[in-house]
């Protein structure tokens, strides 16, 4: 498109699209003034005047629809979460909604209460602490070997998750009998978790509830397979969407759709480790159209379901709090989702494929994943424990994943390698076994059937001030060395501010909740964050037992497991390798190592 | 000895060549014509029409006066709201307060005219006011009545067209 300027209009052809309303009504005065033919274009009140306003308007009004629609229908620019859920169907991708919060819990028995037999917890049932509901979603099985003593429950202690949330019932919803019909869960301002909604169907010809499965698309259903999609439209409600009778069941007339969703209570729902210990009270889900289904989803001669007087005699604790929740997902984040999902469609085959799932479905409790192969879990993972002379046997967590997880043949794994989501100020470091059990058997259906999921655990690396004497580094001293940094001669800061700034730049610069695994250290871009500060001069690292100082940041980074063989000092940037995760040696009390020296 | 003001100059020189000062769209849109002697009728010009000097402030007056404050998305404080009157009691201090509102409103956005005078005269029994503007416009050194009535019953503002000129 020629944009030079046109002999009639000194502008370019294409400056149409950079005009305002104001602009554009200066321009054209500009024009009628040089044409001389009208006077009164320079007076607000004349008819012209007006004239030129509404013309203005106008294409002002226009612009800014030419832009936004031009900008708003492209995959790469769209920002409106209508607009971008639109385009991404194309791909068949559907966005994610939001995830609650999840609980790890242990649990025993009290003696005397129980039979020796299994028994079962129906789905939904749920556990209030303090008025805030955990749910299950599935039924909960377990086995009491001894009546009479106090049993702690195995089968489900650290291998179940509980929910965030209570499970509600949608309006009872009648099918017309069309092809793909849509039922939209309508209730709005309420959090509904993405991952428990279920569905179930009054099938008029059989007279029975039949649980219905989610799929995420029908093209590989059969006619008569009892599947549902699930999508968010672009006002936020959940449709569910049944099959036409060649892919997927379609609904008869006079069936009955009942849906029941996870209601989250959001941020306030989070709870510390104990509280279920301390404050809990376990109830049992019950209302009609739900016992007439458990009647004929689960068959009678497996329903040992608890009752509600065994169910009050299980004495559930967390020694972790739960996860912070995730909320819906934005634009951005479909943008970088979709694409990999459809790349998969809906297969986990490559590296990115399992990492992207990962990433996507467990949000919730996942900050960041890198998925290794065999070949790098041995030439990196346990290299690098040979490397330090560990026996990566004597490391627990590799013990525990191997036993857990591997299958006897090892060639075959995959490793997730997975950083939990953590609050601040939380301990949690390596993912709970609750968790991977849900990865591992959520992936079971959509993995390689030659693969099997494995799970190492990320390698942490503490950092801190240090100096190293001669070539010794001493790990045990690292509480006496601090940062100093030299206040400028004429600065008028006190060094108090000057102080908590500096704070404030490496909590933020070690920020554990941004942590991912790999990163690349920037010790010149930390060195420039503090140099930066008004009033800094200089930085020192120090010690203060004794006159040693290093002219600039030093750091000690070692591995708290084995702080006598994997240790170093940081002078420079540094790459870590892909399964390691650093972290601030006692981030919180770092006011307590930063002095500042006037000069 | 004979004092020269360039800008009158330049104005008179303007006021030579063209033959008017002031010149602005008439609305509705027409087709500009001239009363022809010879045919003894509107003979109709190629161009659209126009009005010059007093019509146009007088265009100006009106739409000042029909314009309430935000209608104009790119002038949001032009205009002048009479309509609050239209709720109100007919009586003088309203009135007085319509002669100011109105006097302002002339000052500030149509600085061509200045106001002679602004008589206000209440009429409770008919529900109305009976304005008369006397303004002057100085560069063509005229004084212009303009007549406008706001009918507090008939809720409305009639900007009276049959206004004359002295």
């Amino acid at each position: 498109m020629a944009t030079e300027p046109t002999y009639e209009f000194p502008l370019q052809t294409n400056s149409y699209a950079a005009f305002d309303a104001i602009s554009l009504r200066n321009l054209i005065i500009q024009r009628l003034n040089d044409q001389g033919i009208l006077t009164d274009q320079n007076y607000i009140g004349s008819n012209i005047a007006s004239i030129i306003d509404i013309i203005s308007f106008s294409f002002n009004t226009l612009i800014y629809y030419l832009n936004k629609t031009s900008t708003e229908s492209m995959f790469t620019e769209a920002q409106l979460y209508e607009n971008i859920s639109r385009i991404v169907k194309l791909l068949d991708y559907k966005p994610i909604g939001y995830q609650t919060s999840t609980l790890s819990f242990q649990c025993t028995a009290v003696a005397g209460i129980f039979e020796s037999r299994a028994y079962t917890i129906p789905r939904y049932s749920y556990i209030t602490v303090g008025g805030i509901p955990f749910s299950f979603n599935e039924d909960i099985t377990f086995t009491v070997p001894y009546s009479n003593r106090v049993i702690a429950l195995d089968d489900i202690s650290n291998r179940k998750l509980l929910f965030q949330g209570m499970f509600r019932e949608a309006p009872l919803y009648t099918a017309a009998g069309d092809a793909s019909e849509v039922v939209t869960i309508a209730v709005s301002n309420v959090l509904i978790d993405h991952f428990n909604i279920d569905v179930y169907v009054y099938e008029k010809k059989t007279s029975t509830w039949v649980q219905y499965k989610n799929v995420p698309n029908f093209y590989s259903e059969q006619s008569y397979s009892r599947t549902f999609e699930k999508k968010i439209n672009s006002n936020f409600l959940y449709e569910i969407v049944f099959g036409d009778g060649i892919n997927g069941r379609k609904l008869e007339a006079g069936d009955i759709v009942s849906v029941y969703f996870l209601q989250s209570s959001g941020e306030q729902g989070i709870i510390g480790p104990g509280a279920l210990r301390l404050n809990s009270v376990p109830i049992l889900y019950y209302n009609r159209t739900y016992a007439n289904i458990l009647n004929d989803v689960i068959p009678e001669t497996q329903q040992n379901s608890v009752t509600p007087s065994q169910f009050r005699n299980i004495i559930f604790n967390n020694v972790v709090g739960s996860t912070t929740p995730k909320d819906i997902e934005d634009a951005d984040s479909i943008r970088r989702n979709a694409p990999y999902v459809f790349k998969s469609q809906y297969r986990l085959v490559t590296q990115s494929d399992y990492e992207s799932y990962i990433k996507t479905n467990f949000a919730h409790f996942i900050t960041d994943v890198k998925v290794f192969t065999n070949w790098d879990y041995t030439g990196k993972y346990l290299k690098y424990f040979h490397d330090i002379n560990v026996n990566p046997g004597g490391f627990k967590q590799v013990l525990f994943n191997q036993i857990q997880y591997a299958d006897s043949c090892n060639f075959n794994n995959i490793y997730v390698c997975a950083v939990p989501k953590v609050s601040k100020g939380s301990s949690l470091k390596y993912l709970l076994p609750a968790q991977k059990e849900t990865i591992a058997s959520n992936m079971q259906s959509v993995k390689m059937l030659t693969t099997e999921v494995s799970f190492m655990d990320p390698i942490f690396k503490a950092i801190s001030f240090g100096i190293k004497n001669g070539d010794a580094i001493n790990i045990d001293a690292v509480d006496y060395f601090q940062l100093q940094l030299f206040k400028t001669i004429n600065s008028n800061r006190s060094p108090n501010s000057i102080k908590q700034e500096a704070a404030a730049v490496i909590r933020e610069f070690f920020n554990p909740t941004k942590m991912t695994l790999g990163i690349v250290f920037d010790y010149s871009a930390l060195t420039n964050q503090l140099l930066s500060i008004n009033g800094v001069d200089q930085l020192r690292t120090s010690r203060s037992d004794t006159e040693e100082y290093f002219n600039g940041l030093s750091f000690f980074m070692w591995n708290p497991s084995y702080p006598d063989l994997d240790k170093q000092t940081i002078v420079n940037n540094i790459t870590l390798k892909e399964f390691e995760l650093l972290y601030f040696n006692n981030l919180s009390t770092i006011d307590s190592r930063i002095t500042v020296v006037e000069q | 000895m004979a004092i020269k003001i360039s800008n009158l100059q330049q104005i008179s020189e303007l006021y030579k060549q063209k033959s008017y000062y002031y010149k602005d769209l008439h609305l509705d849109f027409g087709q500009a014509g001239n009363y022809s002697t010879q045919y003894q009728q509107q003979v109709d010009g190629n161009d659209v029409r126009v009005d010059y000097d007093e019509s146009a402030i007088r265009n100006s007056l009106r739409n000042l006066f029909t314009t309430r404050p935000g209608q104009r998305f790119l002038f949001p404080r032009y205009g002048l709201d009479l309509d609050k009157y239209l709720f109100e009691t007919v009586n003088e201090i309203n009135g007085q307060m319509i002669g100011e509102a109105i006097v302002t409103a002339i000052r500030y956005f149509e600085p061509r005219v200045t106001v002679r005078k602004c008589n206000i005269i209440a009429m409770p029994e008919d529900n109305a006011y009976d304005i008369t503007i006397i303004v002057e416009i100085p560069i063509i050194n005229r004084v212009v009545p303009i007549n406008t009535s706001l009918d507090v019953k008939g809720k409305s503002f009639v900007f009276l067209e049959s206004s004359r000129t002295t």
